[in-house]
């Protein structure tokens, strides 16, 4: 897709996209780097898109304060029962056989 | 929500005898070892560190606060489940919980795929709100959901952490154990690969 390489391509974005989140202008974001500016500006625009998602999300707070007495309760059943719990251990370096 | 979790994210890579290895800051190291004996304060702390952000990854993956609510409490159950053993996770704690996380997150795409469309179509419009704002906000985070759906665990983690978490890229690269070098690379690619799965679809 680019013709950038991809450290140029990341610095680039990565300082526009910085310059967004303080509140600049698309212009302004874009203005050092001329001729990347037709391949970043779709990203950024993209960027604000994820951003309005994130927006939307509810406060957790209360939701996790009942979690919270179901989890410790769970580890006092745990705790209780003396389990090793090796069953249910991951296999070596197969942390993300998790799930 | 939870407090500031910078004083937990020092780690130190070191290489030995062509290894790399992380050593833990000794607050979240001794955290964590009570944490394996079940500490309930211990487990408290853990929780209410990280409880948060793992809700609002899985809440910004799948758009349904019930599905997060229960499926942040599956994440910490199988967190103590497999806290004891010592490869449970290898660069970072947080990291760990997130990978846990996304497992859910995939399984759950896997196998209710159409259930959830079915579920999230069903969402309720509140008195006060304009219903067909309410259905294209819906549509479009649907869009982005299933985007990022599709791309790479570490891509997807990197958007979600940046744009939901805030996080910089000094923190996003001690969770994932990257430069951030690195993770500005990984994020250019994320977005350019989100660029086209969206632009395939609309």
């Amino acid at each position: 897709m680019t013709r950038w390489r991809p450290r140029e391509a990341g610095e680039a974005l990565d300082a526009a996209l910085s310059r967004m989140m303080r509140g600049e202008s698309l212009q302004v974001c874009l203005s050092p780097y001329p001729e990347m500016a037709s391949e970043l500006l779709p990203l950024l625009l993209l960027a604000q898109r994820l951003q309005a998602l994130a927006a939307g999300k509810p406060d957790p707070t209360p939701i996790l304060a009942a979690g919270k007495a179901r989890f410790l309760e769970e580890a006092r059943r745990l705790r209780a029962r003396g389990t090793s719990c090796m069953g249910h251990s991951p296999r070596p370096g197969r942390d993300d056989s998790l799930s | 929500m939870v407090g500031d979790e910078r004083p937990y994210l020092f780690w130190f890579l070191y290489v030995s005898k062509g290894e790399t290895r992380v050593v833990r800051n000794g607050q979240e190291g001794s955290v964590l070892e009570r944490v394996q004996e079940y500490d309930p304060d211990a487990l408290g702390e853990i929780y209410d560190r990280y409880a948060g952000r793992i809700y609002n990854y899985i809440y910004y993956r799948l758009g349904d606060a019930h599905l997060a609510e229960d499926l942040t409490g599956t994440v910490f159950v199988k967190m103590l489940e497999a806290i004891r053993s010592s490869r449970a996770w290898n660069v970072s704690f947080s990291g760990w919980l997130y990978r846990i996380a996304h497992n859910l997150v995939v399984d759950y795409f896997r196998r209710c795929e159409q259930e959830h469309a079915a579920a999230l179509d069903e969402r309720l419009v509140a008195g006060d709100q304009d219903p067909v704002r309410v259905v294209e906000q819906q549509m479009e985070g649907d869009r982005l959901r299933r985007a990022i759906s599709q791309l790479t665990y570490e891509q997807g983690l990197v958007v979600t952490l940046k744009f939901v978490e805030g996080l910089s890229n000094a923190e996003v690269a001690r969770m994932i154990g990257k430069t951030e070098g690195a993770i500005k690379s990984l994020q250019f690619r994320a977005m350019a690969s989100l660029r086209r799965i969206l632009e395939a679809s609309e």
